[in-house]
């Protein structure tokens, strides 16, 4: 009983370090409208759980799309955000949520050595194949994948835990990640002017 | 039980009478020392007085008979007081104010810095954080003017410069062509087709360079790149026009690359001179002038990455 007791304590504790590291704020209603300013937070992504959330939650979680797609098995919600150049995304595979992309404009959900330290170095470390601009790093044991300049954190995307093999068959190619790095060839020459 | 070595050796040793004469001068005939230091001493104090008392009453007698010397030895007196007092309250001043705690005020927005040593090197790393491989001399001043022109915005080389990363430059001069092509996020510049780039203008080598250094500022200020509203601009006049596909019109490329990134990074390179066409054939157009042909695009990066500073 005192060694359950002292386990359940020592992991409660881990859990609250984590928490203080990472944000995640609870909240259980749809978000209010978008805020004027971008470095606030706006959305409630962190609060869906890939291979369990539904239609439904998703909906309650965060409010109606802006947008829907649906394309073979999945459908594809989007949502505003404080800027006009991105949307986040949740995508819904046979009635719940298979992955989902919440673009940050602040440090609202950490900064990437946050991550780190809770979580050890990522497992996959993979590219946009039309930028040189941001890398990603990807946990596939906690089903967490950033996108990072410097330290801070741009992108977040949401999965479901799975194997290196399976990731890159499944979610990259929807992100339009790729492990090798992109080269700008020589189309963009410079020329006299 | 003490035995006879031991009573002579204590019998032998100083220390072992201190009991009758404590002090520092203790030991066998410290006493009578003490009485000859304490006579020469009473001696010599009396004959100092006398001595300064004769002096006094000499120099008493010689100001009495002659009162314009004492009068001129105080307001000499008086006037060295009055000048220590001002020179001490002037040097308090400008220490006050910072004039003296500060080795120099920072370069002016809008000074174009130089390279006095001409170790571009060591000017590189210095101004701007940079290390160049491929060290021919020329590249080297080219790549440092070229920086330092774009530095006359110290918003930018803050910008830059974000994180403390240094910010390489690879010079690859075994290629066709000349273009670049930068990892924002490592914070590296690779130029290829260096021998080439080398024939260009410094107008236009800096263009090159200021571009992929747009790319590491974007990458180094995620949030402010994310700020930049590209899709407005670019939708919407007045600015609309100015865009292509999504792509800043003067940069040469329409597919395979990010459109957003791209033009953050043309915009950058464009905002240091009005007339711009980066790669001189379709798909690139001719910008004009750049702050009347996107004047929203224009203005952003004159306010968010020049700090309000303006080129031209």
């Amino acid at each position: 009983m005192v060694i359950y007791l002292s386990f359940a304590t020592k992991n409660t504790t881990h859990q609250s370090q984590n928490q203080n590291q990472i944000p995640t704020p609870i909240i259980n209603s749809h978000p209010t409208p978008l805020p004027s300013v971008f470095t606030q937070s706006y959305n409630n992504f962190n609060q869906l759980v890939p291979g369990k959330s539904t239609l439904q939650d998703i909906e309650k979680i965060n409010g109606p799309a802006i947008s829907s797609a649906k394309d073979g098995n999945k459908i594809y919600l989007h949502y505003q955000t404080p800027s006009a150049d991105y949307q986040n995304i949740a995508a819904v595979k046979n009635g719940v949520l298979y992955y989902s992309l919440e673009n940050v404009f602040g440090d609202y959900r950490g900064v990437y050595s946050d991550y780190t330290t809770a979580y050890g170095q990522p497992n996959l470390t993979l590219y946009n194949k039309t930028s040189t601009d941001s890398e990603w790093f990807i946990f596939l044991k906690q089903g967490l994948g950033l996108e990072v300049g410097g330290n801070d954190i741009t992108q977040i995307v949401y999965f479901v835990p799975q194997s290196k093999a399976d990731f890159m068959t499944n979610i990259a190619p929807e992100l339009n990640l790729t492990d090798i790095l992109p080269v700008e060839g020589p189309g963009e020459s410079i020329k006299p002017f | 039980m003490v035995d006879e070595k031991t009573k002579q050796q204590q019998n032998n040793n100083p220390s072992s009478n201190n009991l009758k004469l404590p002090g520092p001068l203790s030991g066998i005939g410290g006493q009578t020392k003490n009485l000859t230091e304490s006579y020469i001493k009473n001696k010599a104090e009396m004959i100092a007085k006398q001595a300064a008392k004769k002096l006094l009453e000499k120099g008493a007698a010689f100001l009495a008979a002659n009162p314009e010397i004492l009068i001129i030895a105080i307001i000499i007196i008086v006037v060295v007081a009055l000048f220590l007092i001002i020179i001490t309250t002037i040097m308090g001043q400008n220490n006050a104010s910072g004039v003296n705690a500060q080795p120099g005020p920072p370069p002016s927005q809008g000074q174009i810095l130089t390279c006095l040593s001409n170790d571009y090197v060591s000017c590189l790393k210095q101004d701007f954080n940079i290390i160049v491989s491929g060290d021919r001399g020329d590249d080297l001043s080219r790549i440092y003017q070229s920086f330092a022109y774009a530095g006359q915005s110290k918003q930018y080389v803050n910008l830059l410069t974000n994180g403390g990363q240094q910010l390489k430059i690879t010079m690859n001069y075994n290629s066709d062509g000349c273009h670049g092509d930068t990892r924002g996020f490592a914070g590296t510049i690779l130029i290829s087709g260096a021998g080439l780039c080398g024939t260009y203008s410094l107008p236009t080598f800096r263009y090159l360079l200021i571009h992929e250094s747009g790319h590491v500022l974007n990458a180094r200020n995620r949030q402010l790149f994310y700020s930049y509203p590209w899709s407005t601009y670019n939708s919407l006049p007045p600015d609309s026009s100015c865009y292509d596909q999504g792509f800043i019109k003067s940069y040469a490329l329409r597919s395979g690359v990010n459109a957003k990134d791209e033009s953050f990074a043309e915009s950058i390179a464009d905002s240091l001179r009005p007339r711009s066409n980066s790669g001189m054939i379709p798909p690139a157009q001719t910008i004009n002038n750049f702050a009347t042909e996107c004047p929203a695009t224009y203005s952003w990066f004159e306010t968010n990455v020049f700090g309000g500073y303006t080129y031209f």
